[in-house]
């Protein structure tokens, strides 16, 4: 069970580091004549697989990692990349800044708030590991 | 993925906005030049000068192979560069100063097309990235610093 939290906040790392990663780009792109601002979609694309395979939901039980999955997926989804068609520009610029300095420091604190989850889920495992606290 | 992409990415545009605050402190610092460019035996004044910015590792090979193999839609271009500086072309100032050494017959001066209030104006903007692009930064920075404390 702990496995799959550690997996589930990896992967919730991945998407806040490629999110910073689109950011910083569009930035700097924020003067570049007909460039399109890039967004990262991971949030919705999780939700659903998780509603879809949800807590509730019929699980089928597996005797072998071979067999076809039922309920449950162990298949998380990958952080994916969109292009938004906007202009805010005079120069067919799609990048408005306010918007992505917002993103900038949300994702921050989002990433650094994943980290200290992982970080106390490792603590649990090595006190359950030690056998003291 | 890179896991210092983003340093490159706002290093990036920390050198191109640079690049620009040059450009435009070299068009102030000419304002006046109006011997820039010897043509035939002539002097003509200083021309403005501008950057033209591009996404850095745009579309290209690489990216339509790995769209159409690894069914990628679309990967963070790597940045932004300065493409070519290029010269305004719009006509030059003409002022009526008979005393000044490169007054033609009539007492005409030309003087370079350089706006003032426009390169002012470009300043602030090109500050104004800077700044975006160095919060950018840091906060990439704390990040990694806080990934790197997962497990201690």
């Amino acid at each position: 069970m702990s496995l799959t939290v550690l997996n589930l906040l990896g992967r919730g790392l991945d998407a806040s580091a490629l999110r910073q990663q689109t950011i910083s780009n569009n930035i700097a792109n924020a003067e570049t004549p007909h460039y399109q601002s890039q967004r990262v979609v991971f949030e919705e694309t999780l939700q659903a697989a998780l509603n879809s395979s949800g807590v509730g939901s019929f699980q089928g039980k597996r005797t072998d990692p071979r067999h076809i999955e039922i309920g449950m997926t162990t298949q998380l989804p990958t952080p994916t990349i969109r292009e938004v068609k906007t202009i805010q520009n005079n120069n067919e610029n799609g990048v408005d800044l306010d918007y992505e300095m917002t993103s900038l420091a949300r994702n921050s604190v989002w990433y650094n708030a994943i980290a200290q989850q992982m970080n106390h889920e490792f603590n649990q495992l090595k006190t359950v590991i030690k056998g003291r606290g | 993925m890179a896991l210092f992409g983003q340093f490159g990415i706002s290093g990036s545009a920390l050198t191109a906005q640079r690049l620009r605050m040059d450009i435009i402190s070299a068009n102030i610092a000419n304002a006046t030049t109006t011997r820039g460019r010897l043509v035939d035996g002539q002097w003509t004044p200083y021309q403005r000068k501008m950057a033209v910015v591009a996404p850095r590792g745009g579309p290209s090979f690489d990216t339509f192979l790995n769209a159409a193999t690894q069914g990628k839609q679309s990967t963070v271009t790597q940045g932004v560069r300065v493409t070519e500086i290029i010269e305004d072309q719009t006509p030059f100032k003409l002022v009526y100063d008979p005393a000044h050494p490169d007054a033609n017959t009539e007492g005409y001066v030309q003087l370079p097309n350089v706006d003032l209030a426009k390169e002012m104006v470009d300043m602030l903007s090109a500050t104004r990235a800077y700044e975006a692009n160095v919060t950018a930064f840091n906060a990439g920075k704390n990040m990694e610093m806080k990934a790197l404390e997962i497990g201690r």
